[in-house]
């Protein structure tokens, strides 16, 4: 190490910009930073601890390297934390100076090859190496953090944030180590700091491998300058073995958070026991930064940094998450290691549980620090290294440690480029919601720590074991963790992620497609782990609702945060008050889901499977990700577990599970043959050259107490030719599956045809036609033949048989994707899991006889252990759905889910027509007053003259016409349309104007209606009074039972309700037209107040439709008039309640306006509505509506605007040519919608008539649609027999067209 | 066309010796017949293993199976020219993919077609619908005289078969069921098809393939199967048969179906006829009308 500070404690700057020097103790690891406190310690002398036990004691001097770390970020700041410390400790100080030249070199650091930073660590070892390698680390917090006094802290931070972010963990490890380093410098210059450094290294590996840790581990080693000294004795530890090292490192980490003290107590504790300790710390010294931050103003800035570690973490996803946890332990953690060294021993396994707690706590942290995340992927990598060359060069250790260093990176580069990433993504999202669960058990534990260390070593054993359960719910990675406990974590981290590569591509694919299938809609929630960058919306959104007050406390400021962690009492109260929250219905809901997690793990017993197994891991996260955070101690995964054991063990058949598979698939693939080894007998009969199944088959069995019911098939063809002879089959088989419908479809194929020529697409196209694209939600890819030799490569030499799989697997995944059409079925995450099947008899076995493929695996338990998972999920689903969205709500603190306000916006502003006294009912309803007024005066007269003063006109015969010439026919023609039309004209103006003497008498008559009450229209004989029925629809002259016309045929006629069918042209069953009834009637109340109703009732197997629109007006006198609405529909699965009022009145001749309020209930949202209209006419031929409003639901508004211009022709009743434009426009949630509208309706020639209608969006999605009509132009018609001739065409041609439009 | 560099055989030599040995006699079997040239078009579905006999056979990795348009490979050794015609995959979406066939005609214009390797698999349990189609579709272009010149090649050989059906019996099977396939899809009369039986020939292309103790790649029953493999081609090369050369004609009229050709002209007439009946019907009826009116 390095040579210097001849002194055993050196002042680490750790403790961020107030003097963090940490006095390390090198002879032991438990060494303890005087100062408690951040200030305390930084001022100091903190001592490092370190554990100089012969191979192990890397005890670095931590400080001087934090120090350095802020150079690059927030250079000054760290310099003046620098200072700090230098003047605190003479040693110390000096690092600083150095540390700060270091940290410019730091900068260098982040140089691909570790071992370069790591010698310049060493340099600065004496002086500021440590430095210098955190000054990478904060350099990259710098960036993402904030360039305030903070800095130091943050700088600190940042280094360890970075290393989170990149590949995480390694990157912290690699901070923590140098952090250490340098305190052991102090203390014990050279042989700590090598070993501390091997340890970081190590730390970094496993971090690439759980990648989570890694990422947790950083922030924390930033946050804990001082802490990091003690994780470095712990590191030394580590050192010794790769997995303490891992601990070790993330030990460190959280030391750093906690500044000295923490760090000294890991090193009396975990350093030689666990890694998995280690990782757990690293997440515990984040939230330590957080605190510290709180304390000291420099502490401030560290809590900036911390966010931005976490939103960093969101990106990379788990890892993130179970950083930002780490920080908020550590800032406990950091209280309790002043205290005690083994508490923060403790501590730190707590966090590691309510890692996924912590991670929500990350959410809302990258929320704010959402800016930094672009940051965390280009200075994680590079830091990692740095970090690590500094380790070791601070040592002995130092060649070894740039190995590992490098190992790490390398691994981590592996890890993000792996499948993996979506998985983790996952989990993040699982981590977020959880963590908001967990928060307050998090939180607790922190506060107990704070004000005694032995409760938070309570707490965190109990985390550690059955606290544990969330960490394991949280994500495989967690449960691995905290099953394995503390001290086996890191090497099964290590292990499974191995394993993982070797299998990832099964189980990653496969796990993604059971989390896909299970909980498609969760996806969403997921959503927040990827929109790390877009985070900031949800994580806003989030904020204000959602999160557990405690957590909600702790984020705005960091002080309040502190006074919260030192009062233990609210957090864990808030914990308690949770579970006994839950309401009756929440609580029967987790019993199913215990109940379905106990049949599970029981399953999974059987199969010989461990809960720890990837698959079922996942499927048990899952399950727990349905439950939601009430997860008490009653409904535990532990609880599970047990009841589980203890079921299987009093050897009890009561498990109720059963399992209905269909499989399907090419003929000759080894479909029966499969089915026979499920069973593991002759159930039916294969023969190699002809089909030997030939028609659908119930097989029945029983497999470990499950039965299972199979649906064989005959072998489907993939010739484009066949699809005929498919279709039958397949029909056949829908037949079957309606009597027992299946909850997996194992979709068969070889694993060794290599075709990459699409064969298979007709196939499949006619099973997604014929079942329906559903079908392969729950299918899972059976490739057969999997023990076969994967063939040579392009290099010649045979591809590994994962990659043969893999090649394999994707084919036929991207096949079906392409064959249903379905885009997300192409995403890689949502892809059908794939399990491999050997039938050969001759297929090797291990010694349990089990068949074994090439790859090691066990074929038959993974496949039923897959069929159970899916089964298992879709059943938690199906008993989550109705919750969902309350979960979510609770969850993501959302509100009440907001109603559609663009929705109701549209329905507000459209104008309405007031319902009018029956009497007053003209020709035409809604503007009648304006076309009243217009045409009534002037040129009424003229016209009617114009009808009169025409010569007689004799329509000619058929004959007659006949006869005439070209010519002649068109003068006939002409001149008979045009009195036609004058005729109408004529008879609209009659009509107009007994309206208009009938409404004058109207008012006298008005005590007429008092007196003679409905009956009056009639007396009246207003045309309109009585309501004409529908015309009867002509009649074929045989009756005939399928003719529409006979079935619904009105017959009421006179009734007062109108009451119609709703025919609905698209629906799914053919010989059933309607599905609902449409009731109309318009009344006046008390003889004065017009309203109508109209109630439309839709029912069919999936939903029921009730839209009902009232309404009532009340005139006031000629220009106003009043109405009063009260509207049913369906928003969603909702029923909406909408009271809506409007007053109408004419404020100039040719203007109208109108004002309107609405009220809209919605489930538990009101959301009210407030709208403005015009319509101004122009001339007779124009006019135009404007309207504008908005909505308002929980501060939530949509504010939107109609504009829209209707011409029509001059003598518009009688001619119906019209065209309008409309342009609207929406605002909503920041977005804006907008979209323009024309319609045109005009007729060409005598008999056609064209209606045009176009539609733009601002997302430039629009439509266009023509219609025509004609009488005469048959040859219009025609050109609809193009695409008609063209469909047959393909379709008796099928192979041609289909050949060539492939190409 | 296709005047592709001829190179020196050098793969030749990565043959065991014994494998040399073997093929040298049949090479100087095929020059005594005076047949210095000899072009072996390879065709099947994708992904059977087309492109990897055709490098077994040459010995070297002369061609890749990714390749979507016809390859000739050719290699000379002592005044003998081989030349391997690899192809794509025939098979596209379900359907013959006539494309394909279209590419490999225009590439072997003006070529002549000593011996056409048909490849599927061996270890395929189903001869389907699709496999008739391809053989038609070959046979189309060709002629049913180019299965006079052909040669079935099973691929992926090693293996063990299903049933506990003894390999040599397996074999037979399944070569039997493609040869129907041929026979049905070439429309060749059965009494003909067994005058010129299609030889089947066993082949296994991957590297992971048994050797003997002379190096030689063997099958599972024993047998070297290069040398077999180019001695049935010599002898399909060298039977009474002609082989094709496929020239502007054959393309041309392959594909398309000559046989209702000299049916156009009646069947217009016939329309014709029809129309004017038709017409002779309307107008005796708008007359008739007419009086009735």
């Amino acid at each position: 190490m390095d040579s210097n500070t001849s002194a055993p404690e050196t002042i680490s700057h750790l403790s961020g910009f107030s003097s963090a020097s940490l006095s390390h103790d090198n002879q032991n690891t438990h060494n303890f930073m005087k100062n408690n406190d951040s200030v305390a310690v930084n001022n100091g002398k903190t001592t490092s601890i370190t554990d100089s036990n012969g191979a192990n004691s890397d005890v670095g001097s931590e400080d001087g390297g934090f120090v350095s770390g802020e150079e690059e970020f927030e250079t000054p700041s760290e310099k003046l934390v620098m200072d700090e410390p230098v003047d605190e400790t003479v040693k110390k100080t000096v690092e600083g100076d150095d540390s700060d030249a270091l940290f410019v070199d730091s900068p260098e650091f982040p140089m691909p090859n570790s071992v370069a930073s790591i010698e310049k660590v060493s340099v600065n070892d004496n002086d500021a190496d440590n430095v210098i390698g955190d000054s990478k680390i904060r350099v990259f917090r710098g960036e993402e953090s904030f360039g305030d006094g903070e800095e130091g802290l943050k700088g600190i931070l940042g280094q360890v944030f970075v290393k989170n972010i990149e590949i995480g963990s390694v990157a912290s490890a690699e901070n923590d180590g140098l952090v250490e380093t340098g305190s052991r410098e102090k203390e014990n210059s050279g042989e700590f700091v090598p070993e501390k450094l091997q340890g970081v290294e190590e730390r970094k590996i496993e971090v690439f491998d759980g990648q989570q840790f890694v990422e947790t581990r950083e922030p924390s080693g930033v946050v804990d300058i001082k802490a990091e000294d003690v994780e470095f004795t712990d590191s030394g530890d580590s050192v010794v073995n790769d997995i303490n090292l891992d601990t070790l490192e993330s030990e460190a980490a959280v030391v750093v958070g906690d500044v000295e003290e923490v760090k000294v107590e890991i090193k009396g504790l975990e350093f030689p026991v666990n890694g998995n300790v280690g990782l757990e710390n690293g997440f515990d010294p984040i939230d330590r930064v957080v605190e510290e931050p709180v304390e000291l103003k420099p502490v401030e800035e560290v809590v900036s940094n911390n966010n931005m570690e976490v939103t960093e973490v969101l990106p990379s996803g788990k890892k993130i998450d179970s950083a930002v946890v780490a920080k908020v332990d550590n800032s406990d953690t950091g209280n309790v290691t002043v205290d005690k060294e083994d508490k923060e021993v403790i501590e730190i396994e707590p966090k590691a549980d309510s890692e996924a707690k912590q991670s929500e706590i990350e959410v809302e942290r990258a929320a704010d620090m959402s800016e930094y995340e672009a940051k965390h992927s280009e200075n994680d990598q590079i830091f990692f290294s740095v970090n690590s060359d500094n380790l070791e060069n601070g040592t002995s250790g130092k060649s070894e440690s740039p190995e590992s260093a490098e190992k790490s990176t390398i691994s981590n580069l592996q890890v993000s480029l792996e499948a993996e990433d979506d998985e983790d993504h996952h989990p993040d999202e699982e981590y977020e919601i959880e963590g908001s669960v967990t928060d307050g058990e998090n939180e607790g534990m922190v506060f107990g720590s704070s004000e005694a260390a032995k409760q938070f070593l309570e707490e965190l054993e109990q985390a550690s074991g059955v606290g544990s359960h969330s960490g394991a719910e949280s994500s495989r990675d967690n449960s691995q963790r905290i099953d394995g406990q503390i001290v086996t974590d890191s090497d099964e981290e290590v292990d499974t992620d191995e394993e993982g590569e070797g299998k990832e591509l099964f189980d990653s694919a496969a796990l993604a497609a059971l989390l896909k299938a299970a909980t498609g809609a969760d996806a969403d929630g997921g959503g927040i782990t990827i929109t790390s960058q877009d985070g900031s919306k949800l994580f806003s959104v989030e904020r204000p609702a959602g999160l557990g007050s405690s957590l909600r406390t702790l984020r705005p400021a960091a002080r309040p945060n502190r006074t919260n962690l030192f009062t233990p009492s609210s957090l864990t109260a808030g914990g308690e008050t949770e579970t006994k929250n839950l309401s009756e219905e929440e609580k029967k809901k987790l019993e199913k889901l215990q109940q379905l997690r106990v049949k599970f793990l029981r399953l999974v017993h059987r199969l010989g499977h461990s809960p720890e197994d990837s698959i079922a891991a996942q499927v048990l996260y899952r399950l727990s990700i349905v439950a939601g955070r009430q997860t008490g101690q009653l409904f535990n995964l532990d609880a599970a577990k047990r009841t589980a054991l203890q079921l299987e063990a009093e050897g009890k058949d009561d498990l109720d599970f059963s399992l209905n598979i269909l499989v399907l698939g090419k003929t000759g693939v080894g479909k029966s043959a499969t089915i026979n080894s499920i069973f593991g007998e002759e159930k039916t009969l294969i023969d190699a050259f002809e089909p030997g199944t030939t028609s659908v088959k119930e097989i029945v069995g029983t497999i470990d107490g499950v039965k299972i019911r199979v649906i064989d098939t005959p072998g489907l063809k993939s010739s484009g030719m066949e699809q005929g002879a498919n279709r039958k089959a397949l029909s056949s088989i829908k037949k079957f599956t309606k009597k027992c419908s299946p909850d997996i479809v194992l979709y068969v194929d070889r694993l060794d045809s290599q075709t990459r020529d699409l064969n298979d697409l007709p196939l499949l196209r006619s099973i997604s036609n014929a079942l329906g694209p559903s079908i392969w939600r729950s299918a899972i890819v059976t490739l057969t033949h999997a023990a076969s030799a994967p063939p040579d490569g392009p290099s010649g030499s045979p591809l590994s048989y994962e990659v043969f799989v893999a090649q394999r697997s994707h084919v036929v995944q991207q096949s079906i994707g392409q064959a249903v059409g379905d885009l997300r079925l192409m995403n890689p995450s949502l892809m059908n899991p794939v399990s491999l099947v050997e039938n050969h008899p001759a297929c090797r076995k291990n010694r349990d006889g089990q068949k074994v493929l090439p790859n090691g695996q066990t074929w038959r338990p993974q496949l039923l252990l897959l069929c159970y998972s899916m089964k298992i999920l879709s059943e938690a689903s199906s008993l989550s759905k109705p919750q969902e969205t309350l979960d979510h709500r609770k969850l993501f603190g959302f509100r009440v889910r907001s109603p559609p306000l663009p929705y109701l916006l549209s329905w507000l502003l459209q104008s309405r027509t007031h319902p009018k006294l029956p009497t007053d009912q003209g020709g035409d309803n809604g503007d009648s007053d304006i076309d009243l007024a217009d045409l009534s005066d002037s040129d009424q007269e003229e016209d009617e003259d114009e009808y009169d003063q025409l010569p007689p006109f004799k329509p000619l015969r058929k004959a007659q016409i006949a006869k005439l010439s070209k010519e002649q026919k068109k003068a006939y023609f002409e001149e008979y349309d045009y009195r036609v039309k004058l005729l109408q004209k004529k008879q609209w103006r009659e009509e107009l104007r007994r309206m208009r003497e009938m409404k004058k008498k109207g008012k006298v008559a008005a005590d007429d209606y008092g007196y003679i009450g409905e009956d009056a229209d009639q007396e009246n004989g207003s045309p309109a009074a009585v309501p004409v029925p529908l015309p009867d629809m002509a009649l074929p002259p045989s009756f005939d039972g399928d003719n529409p016309a006979f079935r619904y045929r009105f017959l009421e006629p006179t009734s007062q309700f109108l009451a119609r069918p709703v025919l609905d042209t698209h629906g799914w069953d053919h010989d059933c037209g309607y599905d609902g009834v449409n009731l109309e009637q318009s009344l006046a109340i008390a003889s004065r107040f017009p309203a109508a109703v109209t109630v439309q009732v839709t029912k069919d197997k999936k939903e029921f439709n009730i839209h009902l629109d009232s309404s009532v007006s009340a005139k006031h006198g000629e220009d106003g008039s009043s109405m009063m609405g009260f509207d049913i529909q369906n928003v969603g699965k909702q029923l909406a309640y909408i009271v809506r009022g409007e007053t109408k009145f004419k404020n100039f001749r040719k203007n109208k306006t109108a004002a309107g309020i609405s009220v809209t209930f919605l489930g538990e949202n009101v959301a009210t509505g407030l709208k403005l209209e015009d319509q101004i006419a122009i001339g007779k031929r124009l006019m135009l509506v404007g309207s504008t409003g908005t909505v308002r639901s929980q501060g939530d508004s949509a504010y939107g605007a109609n504009l829209e211009v209707r011409l029509r022709e001059a003598d518009f009743p009688i001619g119906q040519d019209q065209s309008s434009l409309g342009l609207s426009l929406v605002k909503w949630r920041g977005d804006l919608a907008l979209g323009a509208n024309l319609q045109s309706q005009f007729s060409v020639g005598r008999g056609s008539k064209i209606a045009v209608r176009a539609g733009l969006n601002n997302k430039l999605s629009g439509q266009i649609s023509v219609r025509t009509s004609t009488s005469d132009q048959l040859q219009i018609a025609l050109l609809g027999i193009v695409p008609v001739v063209m469909t047959i065409y393909k379709s008796l041609r099928p192979g041609l067209s289909e050949n060539y439009s492939m190409y | 066309m296709g005047s592709l560099l001829i190179r020196e055989w050098t793969g030749f030599q990565q043959f065991p010796s014994a494998t040399q040995n073997k093929l040298i006699e049949l090479l100087a079997k095929l020059k005594q017949e005076n047949v210095n040239t000899l072009t072996i078009l390879v065709m099947g579905k994708g992904g059977v293993g087309k492109s990897s006999t055709v490098n077994s056979l040459i010995g070297e990795r002369a061609v890749t199976s990714e390749a979507l348009r016809p390859v000739m490979v050719s290699r000379t050794k002592g005044g003998f020219t081989l030349n391997i015609i690899d192809t794509p995959g025939l098979v596209e979406a379900g359907y013959v993919s006539y494309q394909a066939l279209e590419l490999i005609k225009g590439f072997l214009l003006n070529k002549t077609i000593d011996v056409l390797l048909y490849v599927d698999r061996l270890d395929a349990y189903r001869v389907d619908d699709l496999d008739k189609q391809i053989i038609k579709a070959i046979t189309g272009t060709f002629g049913k005289q180019i299965w006079r010149r052909s040669l079935l090649v099973l691929t992926h050989a090693q293996l063990c078969p299903p049933d506990e059906l003894n390999y040599d019996v397996y074999c037979s099977k399944r070569s039997e069921a493609l040869l129907k396939t041929i026979r049905l899809g070439a429309r060749i009369r059965k009494q003909e098809f067994e005058d010129f039986a299609i030889p089947a020939v066993l082949v296994e292309n991957s590297g992971r393939c048994n050797k003997n103790e002379n190096d030689e790649k063997i099958l599972p029953n024993g047998e070297a199967w290069i040398p077999n493999l180019v001695k049935i081609i010599t002898d399909v090369a060298t039977n009474k048969s002609k082989a094709v050369v496929v020239d502007k004609k054959l393309i041309d009229g392959s594909g398309s179906d000559d046989k209702g050709k000299l049916l156009i002209p009646a069947i217009l007439g016939l329309q014709w006829l029809v129309l004017k009946w038709i017409e002779r019907a309307i107008k005796i009826d708008i007359a008739r009308e007419k009086r009735g009116f």
